[in-house]
């Protein structure tokens, strides 16, 4: 009983004592230290965001693609507003009632507390005007941050577009509050964190009349801003505007990559749109339009469209073949004007005559990559012609066809290789053979692939055996230092002998064979072309290749969609490509000319971009 | 005539009632409203009951409660002894169920979602560890000093803790140390609290003052120890044992935190323990949350006159840091009331476990008064700038309805229980 009794009166004494402690403590600060009593209560605190200026983006030789220029926003806090005359400040800043009346509901909404911003990006002079008489409008303050402009209206697609934050980032993350920008697409989105750097804060004292009184402790709680950090890609300025100016008035895509690097000289996606119309106060608006044009100006093709590839297929699936020695160099196929799968049903070819693959591929011969593709297909060692597709497919993987590659740009599709899955689906378990699917040896049917894979494809070649991760940005600089990346190569596993094969069928191509018009002199181009059969109307022209022929510097890849043969259409754009990269100057003319003039996209875009005037520009 | 017995009944059992602990917390719940109104309140939203806002949300959460508390007082006392495992099943399930699926707030897991109705699993968690343990105990043959049955009882505490812990609820995982006490009144031995509280002194030393001083005192202690106890053997194997324990333990914090903790981990500490200002972070909510205490004076700005907790510089105004209200607008003759008000209700709940008849109830009563105790110290504390920012409710006062609801029903299990006792 006794030590029961002494328990309680430990646990009644802890409890006392940490009730005694509350209690000198609270004496402490309310009654004897003036540190803080002093702090006045006609005072308050208002918290102000710094923002950092975002991070640029630069080209390969440091031309800036993306910087900034400062604005001035009208910020509230609501709860802090008292007796507003609403019509003397919209009067001041220019602005309709009706909207202003909106925004300011939607700040209340958002937090009574928290600073909105009600009027965006006011004039210098508005900001003149509207500082004088701010005490008039308790509640309010102006914010001056930086705001995005791209100076050149150059490669939309990649570099992309900010966006004010949604109710689900705000929710998601702690960093952004409404009224934020984050980037939304391209460039801007998939490297936002990087490029928005980090924001800062200042405390600042504020009076009963809303006029600053100095800084909270005079300044030493304040974070400053830390600027984003720049971009350097890789693109090529000069030749990226070249390839939007062959492109101009076509559906299409272009991309050029280096080899060696994986880095992209140059993204061309047709039609594009100016990205400075996605800026600023009619941002919404014009975004509407963008997005109902049935043209699709705001789509990335190269990195987002399928096509079937057509007969560009023809080098990797001879490559295949070979390693697998389904075919050697020496073997021949007769081709009589087509591929007679049966009485009724024949693929037909342009060509005639006798050919090996290399000559096959010269000529794009149907028939004989039909053959090639039917060998490969029901190869003794394969149980069926299930077995064999999946091993086909699990060819082109290796190449990326049918993958996703990793791009630093969202929205990579996956394009679609069949695998036996799909056709059992389609036909039942072993209810379909290699002549079912025959079309798929000539790029045609079910297959297709994105632009991308496409261009890596003559990266491949152009490497004989490999590829970097194709990429925009090579590295990324701080104030204090560039962070190299480190993108990552792959290797196809397929004997260099073969690839020295095809890439002299490639080099044919161009010298003497489909492609032989669009030859420039003086540099060994080699390259496919395909085209594409579509249910959307004339086939699509595709041209894929590199030059020069050793020591390669440029892949290329041209899609122009229902523009007719690959070899009329998308090899002289890729050769312009190749000559305005390497030379630097154009010695076909007639060529460009040819180009410049075919446009078949008369109408006029869906914003017009002369109207945006730019403000000072501060980088 | 069965009905006018059930009503002589139920007026016997209101006089029954502990007064003095039902008149304080109805005046705890009361004065809370009274705050949460005020960091609701502005010029241009002065309505005493919008269901939108805090307040009006608060009104029905206390209505609630209060049907709860009257549904409780009308059951039948020996109930809850029988269902306290399965209460504490439940509440183990629950947890689990929000590990899962539950919603994050303030980076926190652990509300359930029923239809527009949230509930913290961790309140009804503390409720369902109170009734376990206590039936745990006033097992017969049970008794806390055999190994074994200590080893059940720890496990009973630490199995909702770790769970709690895991949806990053440190304030509510800590509360669940508070069952010590429980363990204590029935015979565990004091070391079970002065052990922790030891360690938690000398490491707080070491971070707070580096190695140097902290191996000084102990050596001193040592020293002193030492030419005192010369004679008694007993006493000096003791000393020996805590002069190397707490040596190890200095160097050990000591290594870890400059050798295995890395620098972002180093810098969240010292921000803890206050070394280190986080100028907008959870130091800076600390510091605003002093400066509207401090600026209370002795007698307070006025209800609805407090300026600093207006703005909301202070977050979780209503919830975390309402004493910070109490501290601007009544000064420090509202928040010394307040605190001293809240020791008499912790000393009733410990008259009223030690005049029960049952052990179940006794030891329910101190699980009562421990986790309402933590909540107290811990809640406070961090707005007085004397324990880390772990965001957790000041019991009746805070708004928030979970929270409302489980002491509320903690509470009057223990009247109930109470008012039974003195039928036996």
């Amino acid at each position: 009983m006794n030590e029961n009794g002494n328990r309680t009166r430990v646990v009644q004494g802890i409890i006392i004592l940490v009730g005694f402690f509350f209690l000198v403590r609270l004496l402490y600060i309310q009654l004897i230290d003036k540190d803080y009593r002093q702090f006045a209560s006609d005072n308050s605190l208002r918290k102000e965001t710094i923002f950092p200026p975002r991070g640029l983006i630069l080209d390969r030789n440091g031309v800036l693609l993306a910087g900034n220029e400062t604005i001035y926003d009208v910020m509230v806090i609501p709860a802090k507003v008292k007796d507003l005359d609403t019509n003397a400040i919209c009067k001041l800043l220019d602005v309709d009632k009706t909207d202003f009346e909106d925004a300011y509901d939607k700040a209340d909404y958002y937090s009574k507390y928290k600073p909105s911003p009600i009027v965006r990006e006011i004039t210098p002079e508005q900001y003149g005007r509207f500082e004088e008489r701010l005490f008039e409008f308790r509640g309010f303050f102006v914010q001056a941050r930086t705001m995005r402009y791209y100076p050149l209206d150059v490669a939309p697609h990649a570099i992309g577009y900010l966006g004010e934050v949604t109710d689900n980032d705000i929710d998601t993350s702690d960093y952004y509050k409404m009224g934020d920008y984050i980037g939304a697409s391209g460039l801007e989105k998939s490297y936002e964190k990087v490029l928005r750097g980090k924001k800062g804060g200042r405390l600042i004292l504020v009076d009963a009349l809303n006029r600053e009184q100095g800084r909270y402790m005079d300044g030493k709680g304040d974070i400053p801003a830390e600027p984003g950090a720049s971009l350097n890609t890789g693109l090529d300025l000069k030749l990226q505007q070249y390839g939007e100016k062959l492109m101009r008035g076509k559906k299409g895509s272009i991309i050029c990559i280096d080899p060696q690097t994986g880095e992209i000289l140059a993204m061309v996606s047709m039609p594009d749109y100016d990205p400075n119309v996605l800026l600023g106060r009619d941002r919404s608006h014009n975004y509407g339009k963008l997005i109902l044009d049935p043209d699709k100006p705001l789509f990335n093709r190269a990195i987002s469209a399928r096509y079937p590839p057509g007969s560009t297929l023809k080098t990797v699936e001879a490559l295949l073949a070979l390693q697998q020695h389904v075919i050697t160099k020496t073997t021949t196929y007769t081709c009589t004007g087509g591929y007679h799968l049966s009485a009724a049903h024949t693929i037909h070819c342009h060509a005639d005559g006798t050919f090996n693959a290399r000559e096959a591929i010269k000529m794009s011969c149907n028939t004989y990559y039909c053959n090639v593709f039917r060998t490969f297909i029901d190869q003794r060692r394969f149980g069926n012609a299930a077995e064999g597709l999946d091993n086909w497919k699990e060819g082109l993987s290796s190449f990326g066809l049918g993958t996703k590659l990793g791009i630093d740009i969202p929205n990579e599709a996956r394009g679609l290789v069949p695998n036996a899955k799909f056709y059992n689906h389609y036909y039942g378990v072993g209810g379909w053979k290699s002549s079912n699917v025959i079309s798929l040896g000539i790029g045609q049917a079910e297959i297709s692939l994105t632009p991308l894979q496409l261009a890596n494809q003559a990266a491949i070649m152009a490497n004989r055996g490999y590829y970097i991760t194709p990429h925009f940005v090579r590295s990324i600089s701080t104030k204090e230092k560039t962070i190299t990346l480190n993108w990552p190569k792959k290797y196809i596993n397929i004997d260099s002998t073969y690839f020295n094969y095809v890439v002299d069928a490639m080099e044919d191509v161009v010298e003497h064979g489909t492609a032989s018009l669009s030859k420039v002199p003086g540099m060994p181009i080699c390259g496919k072309t395909g085209t594409a059969e579509n249910p959307h109307g004339k086939d699509h022209a595709i041209f894929i290749g590199f030059a020069p022929k050793y020591k390669p510097k440029i892949a290329v890849v041209v899609i122009i969609e229902n523009a007719g043969f690959g070899a009329e259409w998308a090899a002289p754009v890729a050769t312009l490509m190749m000559e305005k990269y390497i030379k630097d100057s154009i010695s076909r003319p007639n060529w460009e000319k040819w180009i410049l003039d075919a446009t078949y996209l008369h109408k006029k875009p869906a914003v017009d971009s002369t109207s945006i005037k730019y403000k000072g520009v501060d980088e | 005539m069965n009905s006018a017995i059930g009503q002589r009944k139920n007026s016997y059992l209101l006089e029954r009632v502990d007064f003095i602990a039902v008149a304080i917390v109805f005046i705890l719940m009361a004065f809370g409203w009274m705050n949460i109104y005020s960091t609701e309140y502005s010029d241009d939203q002065k309505k005493i009951i919008d269901f939108s806002l805090s307040n009006g949300k608060q009104i029905i959460n206390i209505s609630i409660a209060m049907g709860v508390a009257v549904i409780i007082l009308l059951l039948s006392a020996r109930l809850f002894d029988t269902i306290s495992y399965f209460v504490y099943a439940v509440a183990i399930v629950l947890l689990l169920y929000t590990l899962v699926s539950g919603k994050v707030v303030h980076a926190a897991k652990g509300w359930i979602q029923f239809g527009g109705f949230q509930l913290q699993a961790a309140e009804v968690a503390k409720l369902g560890a109170a009734m376990a343990l206590a039936k745990f105990v006033s097992t017969h043959g049970i008794d806390v000093r055999k190994v074994k049955d200590r080893m059940i009882a720890f496990a009973i505490i630490l199995l909702p803790l770790l769970i709690v812990l895991f949806q990053n609820d440190t304030g509510s995982a800590i509360v669940f140390f508070a069952f010590v006490f429980v363990l204590y009144r029935e015979g565990l031995s004091i070391l079970y609290i002065v052990i922790p509280v030891l360690i938690a002194i000398i490491s707080l030393s070491v971070l707070l003052l580096g190695i140097l001083p902290v191996i000084e005192v102990i050596a001193g202690i040592g020293l002193v120890g030492f030419l005192i106890f010369r004679r008694s053997k007993r006493m000096l194997t003791f000393l020996a044992i805590f002069v190397i324990s707490a040596s190890c333990l200095t160097g050990g914090v000591s290594y870890g935190f400059n050798h295995v903790f890395k620098d972002y981990q180093r810098e969240r500490i010292n921000i803890l323990i206050g070394k280190e200002v986080d100028k907008q972070g959870a130091g800076y909510n600390v510091r605003q949350s002093l400066i509207a205490i401090g600026s209370g004076g002795a007698t307070g700005k006025g209800f609805l006159k407090g300026t600093q907790t207006k703005y909301r510089f202070v977050p979780k105004q209503s919830t975390d840091f309402i004493f910070c209200t109490v501290g601007e607008e009544y000064g420090f003759i509202g928040s010394a009331a307040l605190v001293l008000l809240y020791i008499t209700l912790l000393y009733r709940i410990i008259i009223i476990s030690e005049r029960q008849k049952f052990t179940f109830n006794r030891a329910y009563g101190y699980g009562v008064a421990s986790v309402l105790f933590f909540h107290f110290a811990i809640n406070i504390g961090m707005a007085l700038g004397l324990f880390p920012v772990v965001g957790i409710p000041l019991p009746f006062v805070s708004y928030g309805g979970s929270s409302m609801l489980s002491f509320t029903a903690m509470m009057f299990i223990l009247l109930k229980l109470d008012a039974a006792n003195s039928e036996y």
